[in-house]
């Protein structure tokens, strides 16, 4: 329904401006056939506020940079079509992540810190031999891998989290879903004691209590409580089976 | 890190370190994290099913006091009932403990969580919060429960029935709606944590499953009622 006035309570603060104060600030603006909440902020920043700060690079749902809070809940702006939306639509940016200024957050850190520490790379068991055949995997594994992969690193999951706001440290379902990428990996060859280590914590998935809001807020539909139920039943029986050997081999290999 | 070490074909085993996390020597140990979410899935399992077989007794009443009185009459003269409930008040008191470990203990992190509640309306969330809040009531009143019933043995349909018709009729309505409510957020947080169910079916079948129980609780309910007010 084209031609309704839209009413946006935006907010607006800058961390690095010593002057600035946290705000809510009102624009107002006419709806267009097919709008998208891109297609909304983009008008504000050129019409009616052009040092309104937020995030947007591909506006097709991949690189995950838009990704703010709309009434509340977290969602990609560039695939956010307006008509879905009341008339008054209240944007945040996202809870969780280190604010940058108005709806702008920094995600990349935070991603890169839990990159580190779920070591999101293959840990390959044998040096590699650029003149080696390539190792042949299914096409279930590769389809298995794919899925697993699709995340864009938006953040969407980890600020619809309620255990991630009240744990900062939680590596949220977005790095249980790597450590998951990489399980299912057949190249990867990290020992059990190392995926036991990261994710048997407070911090892993025992940090986790089965909200679900990570799937649900999810814009590329991932998998989410699936593989954190797996995360979770692997552990524990981890934990139950061979928690002796698991700690050996953990000082043996140098992790402790 | 050493170099690693060679295997069988002369190939170099490299491992690379692997960042753990935060820890300090208080840290528990990833084990008991492990056997401490176990527990607290498998002790409100266990009281769920105990709930169950509860409510399962005490449908007799449905076909008249004297089945009611002949059952319990066989539960405490064989000592089952004497037996069983110090195991059922410890496994309460263990998921007490288990569980409060999980809510948010701070004040801090209890307004955090009030403001995502109010920010983000996410239905799942919302749930959790009840099962906090619930879960506080029900200790409260099943301690009450507990202690009318066990220090004024044997059971009996009469006395029962008084005692819901004189005095404890409004601890009793909440009682009820909020043990089989706690029970069903409880099972279906237990299956999407566990087994990740598909919700949608999980909502379906719980809330059947739920009304039925709700249901047979009330009628329960009204049946000692009924008893105690014939008196």
């Amino acid at each position: 329904m084209p031609d309704r006035e839209l009413r946006f309570r935006v907010f607006r603060h800058n961390p690095f401006d010593p002057e600035s104060t946290p705000r809510m600030v009102q624009f107002q603006l006419t709806e267009t056939p097919r709008m998208t909440l891109f297609t909304a902020l983009t008008r504000i920043r050129e019409e009616l506020e052009p040092s309104l700060q937020f995030d947007i690079v591909c506006r097709a749902a991949v690189c995950g940079s838009c990704a703010i809070l709309v009434n509340g809940k977290p969602r990609l702006a560039c695939r956010t079509r307006i008509e879905t939306l009341p008339n008054d639509i209240t944007l945040m940016p996202l809870p969780f992540f280190k604010l940058v200024a108005d709806l702008s957050v920094d995600t990349g850190q935070w991603f890169r810190d839990m990159g580190t520490r779920v070591q999101s790379w293959i840990n390959a068991r044998e040096p590699f031999d650029p003149n080696a055949e390539e190792a042949r995997m299914s096409n279930e594994t590769a389809a298995e891998i794919y899925e697993l992969d699709r995340c864009i690193e938006c953040g969407c999951c980890v600020a619809a989290c309620g255990a991630a706001q009240m744990n900062p440290e939680y590596l949220g379902a977005a790095g249980m879903l790597r450590i998951a990428r990489f399980l299912a990996d057949p190249r990867d060859g990290r020992p059990e004691a190392a995926v036991f280590d990261v994710v048997s914590t407070e911090e892993g998935i025992f940090g986790c209590i089965g909200l679900a809001a990570c799937e649900d807020y999810c814009p590329k539909d991932l998998p989410l409580t699936s593989r954190l139920a797996y995360l979770r039943r692997k552990t524990a029986l981890l934990a139950l089976r061979k928690s002796s050997q698991v700690e050996e081999s953990t000082v043996a290999d140098g992790y402790a | 890190m050493d170099g690693g070490e060679t295997d069988e074909k002369g190939l170099v085993m490299v491992t690379l370190p692997v960042q753990r996390a935060r820890r300090t020597a208080f840290t528990l140990p990833p084990r008991v994290l492990a056997l401490l979410d176990i527990s607290l899935s498998i002790s409100g399992a266990a009281l769920s099913l105990f709930m169950i077989m509860h409510l399962g007794l005490l449908l007799t009443i449905l076909f008249g006091e004297g089945t009611l009185d002949e059952l319990a009459g066989f539960l405490e003269r064989y000592y089952l009932l004497q037996a069983g409930a110090p195991f059922v008040v410890l496994l309460l008191i263990a998921h007490v403990f288990l569980a409060a470990r999980r809510t948010p203990s701070s004040f801090q992190r209890q307004w955090t969580l009030i403001q995502h509640l109010g920010r983000t309306r996410h239905p799942d969330t919302w749930t959790w919060a009840f099962q906090i809040l619930s879960g506080v009531a029900l200790l409260a009143i099943a301690s009450i429960h507990l202690w009318v019933v066990l220090t004024d043995l044997p059971i009996e349909a009469d006395k029962s029935g008084l005692r819901i018709f004189r005095e404890y009729l409004w601890l009793y309505i909440p009682f009820v709606v909020l043990v089989e409510s706690h029970m069903t957020f409880g099972v279906y947080r237990l299956a999407v944590k566990w087994f990740g169910t598909a919700r949608g079916k999980t909502h379906v079948v719980l809330g059947i499953w739920t009304a039925l129980l709700l249901s047979l609780g009330i009628a329960v309910l009204i049946s000692f009622y009924r008893v105690g007010s014939d008196l």
